[in-house]
């Protein structure tokens, strides 16, 4: 007769569930986006990462941005998914939505549109 | 078709809150003439990146405004051609790039035609050409 395999055996599967709230910080983002405002973006999206891991950018406002601002983008972006989150670009212009094309750092940077 | 010149100089320092005046200056000289938004924002992306290479790598090592940007734009027939130039250390590949080198790819993504030419005795010219829109 087989003994009914202890609480502590590893092959005994388990299952558990944790429950992980995600938190959201929307980043309204206004102006022209380039290298002498870069490192604003950059104060910003710290700012937001350091109490979400999903940071949703709001474009609506961006008038232009380069490869400067999206090199800060990208940063942000591995960031936030080394620690499970995203970082999302919402209402992002045409001209926007070009360079990131582009830069095929759209993969990266998730588009809502 | 018009084959009249339109001209545009311009020579500011080269320092990063300069790049947003150079881009206004451009924006403002291509607002008399009739082009797409689309060609208009990758006239205005693609002077930017040129007006920020200059910035991050021809005058590293001078003091701050130690050195200058020149633009030079113009409009001959339907071809727009805006030159960017430094008297800085000359084109060269950079390990230390501050950035994340799609400067130039960009550029070329943008434009119908670019080219990087040294400036004797130092210094470099990108020249970018545009093909304006067909009627």
């Amino acid at each position: 007769m087989q003994e009914p395999r202890a609480e502590s055996d590893e092959r005994v599967p388990r299952f558990s569930e944790q429950r992980v709230e995600e938190t959201v910080a929307v980043l309204q983002v206004r102006g022209e986006l380039d290298i002498g405002s870069a490192e604003a973006l950059r104060h910003a999206l710290d700012e937001a990462e350091a109490h979400a891991n999903i940071v949703r950018l709001d474009a609506a406002s961006v008038q232009f941005l380069d490869s400067t601002a999206l090199g800060v983008l990208l940063a942000s972006a591995q960031r936030l998914a080394a620690k499970g989150g995203r970082l999302e670009l919402m209402n992002a212009s045409p001209a926007v939505r070009r360079i990131l094309d582009m830069t095929l750092i759209a993969r990266t940077v998730h588009l809502i549109p | 078709m018009n084959d009249e010149q339109v001209q545009l100089e311009l020579t500011v320092p080269s320092t990063a809150e300069n790049i947003p005046l150079v881009r206004h200056a451009v924006a403002g000289f291509l607002d008399g003439h009739e082009m797409s938004d689309e060609l208009a924002s990758d006239v205005l992306l693609a002077v930017t990146e040129a007006c920020t290479n200059v910035v991050q790598h021809a005058y590293r090592g001078s003091p701050p405004s130690g050195g200058e940007i020149e633009v030079s734009a113009e409009y001959v027939s339907s071809e727009l051609t805006i030159a960017v130039r430094d008297r800085g250390l000359g084109f060269a590949p950079r390990v230390d790039s501050p950035g994340l080198g799609l400067g130039l790819p960009v550029i070329a993504a943008l434009t119908r035609n670019v080219e990087i030419r040294p400036l004797p005795p130092s210094g470099t010219e990108v020249v970018m050409t545009f093909m304006l829109d067909e009627p």
